[in-house]
C-alpha cells in the first residue's frame, strides 16, 4: 500500500515537473484579479472589438465615398435628362418634322415634363438627406477614432499591469 | 500511516494542478503580451490614416451635397421660370455648336473631310452661334 502511494506521488510530482519546465521560475506572473476588477479575458475582448472596428473602418469609408460618387453622378444625370427633354421638346415645337422625327416628338410629348421634374426633384431631395446623414456619421467617426485609440492603449496598459509585466 | 499517506498524496495532487493552471495561463499571457506589443506600433498609423480618409470623405461628401443642392435648385428653376428654360435650351445649343466645331477640326486633321467642307460647315455654325448668343443675353438673365 505504501509503495502504491509512493508511486502515485511520483507520477504527480513528474507531472508537476513537466509543467514547471514550461514556466520560468522567476518572476512568476500571476493575474491580480479580484471579483470587482475586469479579467484579462474581458479586457482582451474589448481591445479586440475596438481594433476590429478600426480595421474595418477604412473599407466602410471607401464604400461611403463610392456612394457619394454615384449620387453626384445621378444628380448630374437628372439635370442632363431634363435639359435633353427641354431641348428635344423645343425642337419638336419649332422644326418642321415628318416621318421618324414627328413620330418621336408625338411619343415624347406624351410624357409630361412636370412629372419628370417632380420625380427627379424627389430623387435629389432623398439623395441630399442621405448625404447629410452620411456626413454626420463620418464626422462622428472622426470625433471618436482618437478616443477609441486611446481606449485601446489604456486597456493594453491595464492588461500589462494584470499580467505583471509593468 | 494510511491517513498520512493520503494527505501527502492530496498535497502533491493539488500542487500539480496549481502548477498546470499557472503554465496554461502564462502561455496565454505571453501570447497576449506579444500581440499587444506588435499591434500598438501600428495603431497610431492606422488611426491617422483613418482620420485622413475620413477628412477626405467628409470633403467629398460636402462637394456632393453642394452639387446635389445646385441640381435641385436648377430643377426648381426650370419648373417655375420660363425664361430660364429657354436659357437652358440656348446654352445647350452653344455647347453642341462648340462640340461640332471640335469634331469638324478632328475630321479635317484626319483628312476625312476637305478644307472646303470644313469651312462651309464652320461658317454655318458661326451664323447659328451668333443667333444663339443674341438670344442668350435676352433670356439668360440672372
Amino acid at each position: 500500500m505504501t509503495k502504491k502511494i509512493l508511486l502515485i506521488s511520483l507520477v504527480a510530482l513528474s507531472t508537476n515537473i513537466g509543467y514547471a519546465d514550461q514556466t520560468p521560475s522567476k518572476p512568476s506572473p500571476k493575474p491580480v484579479v479580484s471579483s470587482s476588477e475586469p479579467t484579462l479575458e474581458e479586457i482582451d475582448k474589448r481591445i479586440t472589438v475596438a481594433k476590429d472596428y478600426l480595421k474595418k473602418l477604412p473599407e466602410r469609408i471607401s464604400s461611403t465615398q463610392r456612394e457619394f460618387e454615384a449620387l453626384a453622378e445621378k444628380g448630374n444625370q437628372a439635370t442632363e435628362m431634363v435639359k435633353r427633354y427641354l431641348t428635344f421638346s423645343k425642337q419638336c415645337s419649332t422644326a418642321e418634322l415628318s416621318g421618324i422625327g414627328e413620330d418621336m416628338c408625338r411619343y415624347a410629348s406624351k410624357s409630361d415634363l412636370g412629372t419628370l421634374i417632380k420625380s427627379k426633384k424627389n430623387q435629389l431631395t432623398n439623395a441630399i438627406g442621405f448625404v447629410n446623414g452620411k456626413l454626420k456619421g463620418l464626422q462622428s467617426e472622426l470625433d471618436k477614432t482618437d478616443t477609441i485609440r486611446d481606449g485601446i492603449k489604456v486597456l493594453e496598459d491595464v492588461q500589462k499591469i494584470l499580467m505583471g509585466t509593468i | 500511516m494510511k491517513k498520512r499517506n493520503l494527505i501527502v498524496l492530496a498535497i502533491f495532487g493539488c500542487l500539480s494542478m496549481v502548477s498546470a493552471t499557472d503554465a496554461v495561463n502564462l502561455e496565454q499571457y505571453t501570447q497576449m503580451k506579444k500581440k499587444v506589443e506588435v499591434e500598438t506600433d501600428d495603431l497610431d498609423k492606422l488611426v491617422i490614416s483613418i482620420n485622413i480618409q475620413l477628412t477626405s470623405a467628409i470633403s467629398q461628401g460636402e462637394k456632393t451635397l453642394k452639387s446635389l443642392e445646385e441640381n435641385l435648385i436648377f430643377l426648381k428653376r426650370i419648373e417655375s421660370d420660363e425664361d430660364f428654360r429657354e436659357c437652358v435650351i440656348l446654352q445647350d445649343g452653344i455647347k453642341r455648336l462648340n462640340y461640332s466645331k471640335s469634331v469638324a477640326n478632328e475630321l479635317l486633321e484626319e483628312k476625312k473631310i476637305t478644307q472646303k467642307q470644313h469651312d462651309e460647315f464652320v461658317d454655318k455654325q458661326a451664323s447659328r452661334e451668333s443667333v444663339l448668343t443674341k438670344n442668350i443675353t435676352k433670356y439668360c438673365k440672372k
